[in-house]
């Protein structure tokens, strides 16, 4: 049997290779994903591995908050330890290390395009530094700066030459001195570094307070050789207090190699979970393709049962047909996923993200799992249809026609709504829940369900969708129509795979419009300024460095100008927990925001004060003059009191202070925006030159209309939104695979009534629209129950996540209407194979054989 | 040969009326040759043929398996191409025509009843019958569906779809679609073969009051020499080649002529 089995899928190569298809791109993405996060997990092993060669211990303090997307905050130690250190035996060299943010601004005046994090910091010591100069010598004055080579050759930049930075001390010019490349790549990971001599980099990169005067953020050991790096490690840790933490080489190392996976992982997660879709939408397609050509098969399969196989003999073979597909298929999307891997490398070059180039690394893990969830998915999107195969009676041999049974409709209906009732019911408990598990799980059961309801409901949706074919395409639009409605189970199945990116397009659109309409609404209500001063630099967000204080009270100055705001955040532990702290200056950003105080006022603020939101107030049964306790990076505890309460939390967040409550600590509170009112009857022309001067002269921001900066504002998800359509197009193609491997049957199977109506007079070009008319009601069908099913999610999660920001929902028109006709285009596209075949259909064999 | 070759060349000489004999013909062939495969393996399925089909006539082809009387049907319709010599249609030759051409020359000049899978499961028997003239984007005239619809008795079963219609019913519509684009000549392939005998005689006695009553012109290939012997005349084929010719023949005489060929 099993050579049975072979023999007559390998009869069938192209339908094989086609069939395939389906697994390909899903298998391509998961092994795609691996190898390419594999290859940068050791890429980067080695980098560090490399540039820490020379440490043997790492000291910094021990006082860290974690905030999320691994962010982390950590407290300062005293340059002071550098001799207490240098004191110890065994110790050669104590390097004093800072590592903040500065930007370089450049020739265009703005801040130069990263994609990572913008680090200003100090020259190393030579017998520790990360640090190899490609060109020029390290700096060693208050005017002279080094700078990565990766940033140097992204502005062009030249040794002599003057170039502007921005950093705690507002901005500076310096002259280039030196370009360096950390071991052997020009920027690690795509980020800049400006590096400057000590003194200045303590005076001039770290926050412009005494508290702040003499401190570094680590210390980097080079022992003499004298003693290992454990033993180095424990002497130091004797000679400091335990607020300071004494780390090996290799735990630097191994913690600035997990870092990176870390940050790999969330990449990871992401590729995979679109893998996944991809895989999950292939199992439709090939359930269909399964059900196809098992009921065209069912008069070979129930002759083969009159001579005496067994029913189980008949699901063996279609299974080995399946794993052989799933072989196939597994194979070709671990070549694809290799060549997608080299693809996404190729890809981080052109952004700037320099990795070292080594062979990709293909582990024996991938290449499992990639063959593993090939094959099984195959099997498993084939097993219904193979057990149906072989339920097939012997009787069946004598029938005319090749016809799709199956369990009754109403038992379809039964165990449909059924599963659509839990994977619906998951989806709902998940969002309300917060439970992102059950949320995940309930979607595939939901379009599980849709995939066994749809051709209950797809007739009258077909129907319609073919009657304005039909009227304006005459004869062969009311074929095609037909032909799209005689085999509702059919059609309904090649379109569920294509429902499935649609709807994920569809609920992502929608999520996507709610979020831009809910942030213009937000500020709308919220934001009273005039202007907004937002950091023009990408990857600038929050604790990633920003306007130095004294900005915004620059600005403040200016004439015509009422009052000028910056925002910070920074990171406090409340109750054992990590919570975002809104930074701003009380006197100031009443005049700018509106948070809605139902007690108190933002401008009461102190040092020593807090306001809180609402929510927080309710929750933990706070009041007015109530205290709590906050402690910030430097580990110290403050006891803060609460002097005043607001509602409108979705931009302030549960906790604001005033920027005073950092006066006398050492922690960096950059403004990462500056909002601006004009005083009233102000020379609105006169303002903006002014605030635009301004702006332009300290090189980091743009400075924006209320109206701009609120589009700016709501359009930042674009860039998300579109890589997650990009993703999704992956099981949109696949159902396009669908789409065509279904139309190639049909083509097949109906080659008689093709032969017919070519001899009474239907023209190649009318074959070939016929086919791409039922092709495009297939597409459609697809895309309108699709969008139904997006709104719908959509719809539930917004409305879960109503008090989490989302107030309003939105449904994207324009994104609807662009979805209708990519899917019209999808239809003439995929009909394309099918309806060359159609119209070469052989006439006169065709009416021969009989 | 050489000259007869270049006939069914495709070159402006060729390109000429009928021949005068034949101006009156609806359909016929000239020197049709069809040959499958190559050398050793060469099957001639038409070998020389020169026939021409009288308008107004209602033709019967005959010949045992293989004579090649499917292929001079099929090559006729212009369903398939010759290897040498000229079919023509009307005053068209249809060698001069490219794909489109033929089609659309097939859909208004032609019209076909075949053994089985005659209709369009999908259309109702009026869509199927309207077939051709809906695929040239015509109406067609009405009053002669009218007559043609009522000549095969369809009118109460118009609204059914094919698989609710008898085998007899079927072959009706077919005919009835054969007829509705009044078209300069109508082949049928063995368009009882599939019939219980009563149902076939019923198809042929529409056949021949469509050339009686109607005027048009049928060729028909079949092995049965009852259904050969509603035609006037009876063309023989054996290996290719024409062998014999009978006018207005009966049942009888038709299988004498038959059962030569056995021997």
């Amino acid at each position: 049997m099993l050579r049975i089995a072979l023999k007559s899928a390998l009869k069938r190569k192209g339908r094989l290779l086609l069939t395939s298809f389906a697994v390909v791109l899903g298998t391509a993405f998961l092994s795609g994903s691996f190898v390419f996060t594999d290859t940068i997990k050791n890429t980067f092993d080695d980098l560090f591995a490399d540039v820490n060669a020379d440490t043997d211990a790492f000291v910094r303090s021990s006082n860290v908050i974690e905030g999320d997307f691994g962010l982390e905050t950590r407290n300062r130690i005293p340059t002071t330890l550098v001799d207490t250190i240098s004191a110890v035996e065994g110790v050669a060299v104590a390097d004093p290390q800072i590592q903040t943010s500065a930007i370089i601004i450049g020739r265009e005046g703005k801040p130069i395009t990263v994609s990572g994090p913008t680090f200003g910091g100090n020259v190393s010591d030579d017998a520790v530094s990360p640090w190899v100069y490609d060109q020029g010598r390290a700096p060693t004055n208050g005017d002279e700066v080094a700078i990565d080579l990766g940033s140097a050759k992204k502005e062009d930049f030249t040794l002599g030459e003057k170039i502007r930075v921005s950093a705690a001390g507002g901005t500076r010019e310096f002259e280039l001195v030196g370009f360096v490349k950390f071991g052997d790549v020009d920027s690690p990971g795509g980020a800049s570094y400006v590096l400057l001599d000590l003194q200045t980099a303590q005076e001039y990169l770290l926050p412009q307070r005494d508290a702040a005067k003499s401190l570094v953020d680590a210390i980097v050991v080079k022992g003499d050789g004298s003693v290992t790096d454990e033993v180095l490690a424990e002497r130091i840790q004797g000679a400091v207090d335990n607020e300071t933490e004494v780390l090996t080489g290799a735990e630097i190392t191994e913690e600035n190699q997990s870092d990176i996976r870390e940050g790999l992982n969330f990449f990871t997660i992401f590729l995979t979970v679109f893998a996944l879709v991809a895989l999950f939408v292939g199992s439709f397609v090939i359930a269909n393709i399964f059900s196809i050509t098992q009921a065209q098969r069912q008069r070979e399969n129930a002759l083969l049962r009159a001579i005496g196989a067994k029913s189980t003999q008949i699901t063996f073979a279609a299974l080995v047909e399946a794993a052989l597909i799933g072989l196939v298929g597994s194979l070709l999307g671990l070549l694809g996923g290799i060549a997608l891997a080299k693809g996404l490398q190729s890809m981080l070059a052109a952004f700037g993200i320099d990795i070292p180039a080594v062979g990709l690394t293909l582990l024996p893990r991938t290449i499992a799992i990639t063959m593993i969830a090939g094959i099984l998915v195959t099997i498993g999107a084939a097993i219904l249809p193979s057990i149906k195969a072989g339920r097939i009676k012997p009787v069946e041999a004598m029938r005319e026609s090749a016809l799709e049974t199956g369990s009754s409709n109403r038992s379809r209906l039964v165990i449909g709504l059924i599963a659509l009732v839990v994977g619906f019911g998951a989806v709902l408990t998940g969002l309300f829940g917060g439970q992102l598990t059950l949320f995940g799980i309930g979607i595939p059961v939901t379009f599980i369900a849709l995939y066994v309801l749809l051709p209950l409901f797809s007739q009258p949706i077909t129907d319609l969708i073919g009657r304005p074919i039909e009227a304006t395409r005459g004869i062969t639009g009311r074929m095609a129509r037909d032909n799209a409605s005689r085999n509702p189970k059919r059609t309904a199945r090649t379109a569920a795979a294509l429902l499935i990116g649609v709807a994920l397009v569809a609920g992502v659109s929608v999520i996507a419009a709610s979020v831009k309409s809910s942030i213009r609404q937000i500020f709308a209500e919220q934001f009273t300024g005039d202007y907004a001063v937002s950091l023009d630099v990408a990857g600038g967000g929050p604790m990633m460095g920003g306007f130095g204080n004294d900005f915004a009270d620059q600005l403040g100055a200016i004439d015509g100008v009422k009052a000028a705001a910056g925002i910070s955040q920074n990171l406090g532990v409340v109750d054992g927990k990590n919570q975002i702290l809104t930074v701003v200056n009380p006197a100031t950003i009443g005049e700018v925001f509106d948070l809605k105080f139902t007690s108190g006022d933002a401008a009461d603020l102190t040092a020593d004060g807090v306001a809180i939101s609402q929510d927080r107030a309710t929750k933990d049964a706070l009041g007015m003059g109530d205290t709590i306790e906050v402690q910030l990076v430097d580990g110290v505890t403050r006891t803060l009191t609460v002097q005043g309460i607001y509602t409108e939390d979705l931009l302030a967040g549960s906790y604001s202070v005033s920027r005073e409550l950092f006066a006398d600590t050492a922690i960096d509170v950059p403004d990462f925006a500056i909002f601006v009112l004009e005083s009233d009857g102000a020379n609105s022309a006169a303002v903006t030159k002014a605030l635009a001067a301004a702006v332009e002269e300290n090189g980091l921001g743009k400075l924006l209309p209320r109206d701009e900066y609120i589009d700016q504002q709501s359009e930042q998800i674009n860039q998300i939104v579109n890589l997650v359509y990009g993703l999704l197009f992956l099981s949109v193609f696949i159902a396009i695979f669908g789409i065509i491997l279904t139309l190639w049957l049909s083509v097949l199977e109906r080659r008689r009534e093709l032969a017919l109506s070519r001899a009474v007079g239907m023209t190649k070009g009318q074959v070939w629209g016929m086919v791409s008319w039922e092709a495009v009601i297939t597409s459609l069908l697809g895309t309108v129950v699709g969008i139904l099913v997006g709104l719908v999610l959509g719809y539930a999660l917004v409305y879960a996540l109503r008090d989490e920001g989302f107030s309003s929902f939105t449904i994207p028109i324009a994104t609807m209407i662009t979805m209708f006709v990519i899917s019209v285009f999808i239809g003439v596209v995929a009909a394309i194979i099918p309806a060359y075949r159609a119209t070469k259909t052989d006439v006169v064999g065709a009416l021969a054989s009989s | 040969m050489c000259s007869l070759r270049l006939v069914g060349y495709n070159g402006g000489m060729t390109n000429l009326a009928p021949p005068q004999q034949v101006a009156t013909a609806a359909a016929g062939a000239i020197d049709a040759m069809k040959i499958y495969g190559h050398d050793d393996s060469e099957v001639r399925a038409l070998d020389g043929v020169t026939v021409s089909f009288a308008e107004g006539h209602f033709s019967a082809i005959m010949g045992p398996s293989g004579s090649g009387k499917s292929t001079l049907l099929h090559c006729l319709a212009g369903l398939d191409s010759l290897t040498s010599g000229s079919v023509y249609i009307g005053d068209t030759y249809l060698s001069t025509l490219n794909d489109k051409q033929i089609t659309e020359l097939r859909r208004v000049q032609v019209g076909f009843i075949f053994q089985a899978y005659n209709l369009i499961p999908t259309l109702t028997a009026m869509e199927n019958i309207t077939l051709p003239l809906a695929l040239g984007g015509i109406k067609g005239d009405q009053a002669w569906l009218d007559q043609v619809i009522d000549t095969v008795g369809l009118r109460p079963r118009l609204k059914h779809r094919p698989s609710e219609l008898s085998g007899g019913q079927q072959q009706r519509v077919a005919v009835a679609r054969a007829l509705a684009s009044r078209p300069k000549i109508i082949f049928a392939d063995e368009p009882t073969g599939n019939l219980d005998s009563r149902s076939g005689a019923e198809i042929l006695d529409f056949m021949r009051r469509a050339v009686r009553e109607l005027g048009q012109t049928i060729v028909m290939v079949t092995h049965d020499p009852v259904a050969a012997s509603y035609s006037d005349r009876v063309i023989f084929l054996a290996d290719g080649k024409i062998v014999d010719e009978m006018h207005d023949p009966t049942a009888d005489r038709v299988l004498d002529r038959m059962k030569r060929f056995g021997d």
